[in-house]
């Protein structure tokens, strides 16, 4: 029964693949190859489409790859595959910690776990800046233009001083970026 | 502050705010991080900007999709498993959706450039909101020259190696368990030795 397999595939996927987002995308790439359920083209066009549309990368993959097998229930049952174990593992893990969380061990672990993940968020911009700010080829010394396209730097540039010194809301500068992103780079 | 019952009230109160960050997470669970700052910690103040990053520490460091794994931790700090679930709930909905929506059209989207050119835009301003709350975990973490080291390495070694984000978090956190369970050993053995160097002076060894 296909539904039964779409739900143990994510549900395996849900479980194995640790880093979340970029990270599940080979492992997701891989069962879905096994299986030939979407073609290697099909596949890139999710990528492209989940890049573009809210919400997690991997729950997008999930419905999109359930819903192409086995329609609107295939989406489902392969969305809730995915989030099943998280909720299992996680829900567990928060429970320990209510009960562990200010053991000296704990606290230990967290002290040096907190700064790298304040880098850690900083490293993820980067990672979105590779999509609209620096262009990849600009980085050879030959290739600078990219690198100093105007055009999302002013996007980013209006965006930090509004969010930065106006303390204005993220709601309405996505909506202002997404007509700025109009403007500028049609 | 997690409660026992919570009422019906709180619970569709956070499937609102989840969905509705879910519908403004461009980019992959890191960009959810501005929104919750945002919401849940200055608005709402559900939760601390110290148990954020505690959060997302732990969120990475667990297999799944770091939004959903986001989620439930704080769903459950809120509100218990009931708040758990309904978080999940809220932040599978907007993916979950748009892309029934867009299979079922599937086409329609792909190569217009007027969309292709605002979410180009979404992006730079996702950016800049990723890396404002960047800065403010930095600000209430990196404090001295021990977090400032933790924080540059992290830096350098996720933008110049494909580490996996989950083996760095549960390396560093095996560091830090180390080294509690170091301190206490060294600290028995030092007691040990004094009571030893006591008992010798007595002369009742």
């Amino acid at each position: 029964m296909v539904l039964i397999d779409l739900f143990t595939v994510f549900f395996r996927i849900g479980l194995v693949s640790f880093g979340g987002g970029y990270s599940m995308i080979p492992v997701i790439d891989n069962a879905i190859a096994q299986r030939g359920w979407l073609s290697a083209q099909e596949f890139y066009n999710l990528i492209a489409l989940s890049e573009v549309t809210p919400g997690s990368i991997s729950i997008n993959a999930a419905t999109f790859v359930g819903y192409r097998v086995a329609g609107f229930f295939g989406g489902l049952v392969a969305t809730l595959g995915l989030v099943f174990p998280s909720l299992l593992v996680v829900l567990v893990a928060a429970i320990l910690l209510l009960k562990y969380g200010n053991s000296r061990s704990v606290q230990s672990a967290f002290l040096w776990v907190k700064p790298a993940v304040a880098g850690l968020v900083i490293v993820a911009g980067e990672y979105v800046a590779r999509t609209c700010l620096i262009d990849e080829s600009a980085l050879h010394p030959l290739h600078l233009r990219g690198l100093l396209d105007y055009r999302g730097w002013v996007i980013f540039a209006v965006t930090a001083y509004c969010v930065r010194k106006r303390k204005v809301p993220a709601l309405p500068m996505i909506g202002v970026s997404c007509l700025m992103g109009i403007l500028l780079f049609r | 502050m997690s409660m026992r019952r919570p009422s019906f009230k709180r619970l569709v109160e956070i499937i609102v705010a989840f969905t509705k960050m879910g519908f403004m997470t461009f980019g992959g669970g890191f960009a959810m991080i501005p929104l919750i700052s945002e919401e849940l910690v200055e608005k709402k103040q559900w939760l601390d900007q110290e148990k954020l990053l505690e959060t997302i520490a732990v969120a990475q460091a667990l297999p799944g999709s770091l939004s959903i794994n986001i989620s439930v931790l704080v769903g459950y700090e809120v509100a218990d498993v009931a708040g758990a679930l309904a978080a999940v709930v809220g932040a599978a909905l907007p993916p979950f959706s748009t892309i029934m929506l867009l299979a079922a059209f599937f086409g329609m989207f792909q190569n217009n450039p007027v969309v292709d050119a605002a979410f180009k835009g979404v992006r730079c301003a996702v950016v800049a909101l990723i890396w404002n709350a960047g800065l403010g975990t930095a600000k209430t973490t990196v404090k001295d020259p021990f977090s400032m080291a933790i924080f540059a390495f992290t830096i350098v070694v996720m933008m110049f190696t494909s580490l996996n984000p989950a083996v760095l978090i549960v390396f560093l956190a095996m560091i830090g368990v180390g080294a509690v369970a170091v301190r206490s050993w060294r600290e028995r053995r030092e007691f040990s030795q004094m009571r030893r160097g006591k008992e010798g002076q007595n002369g009742t060894y």
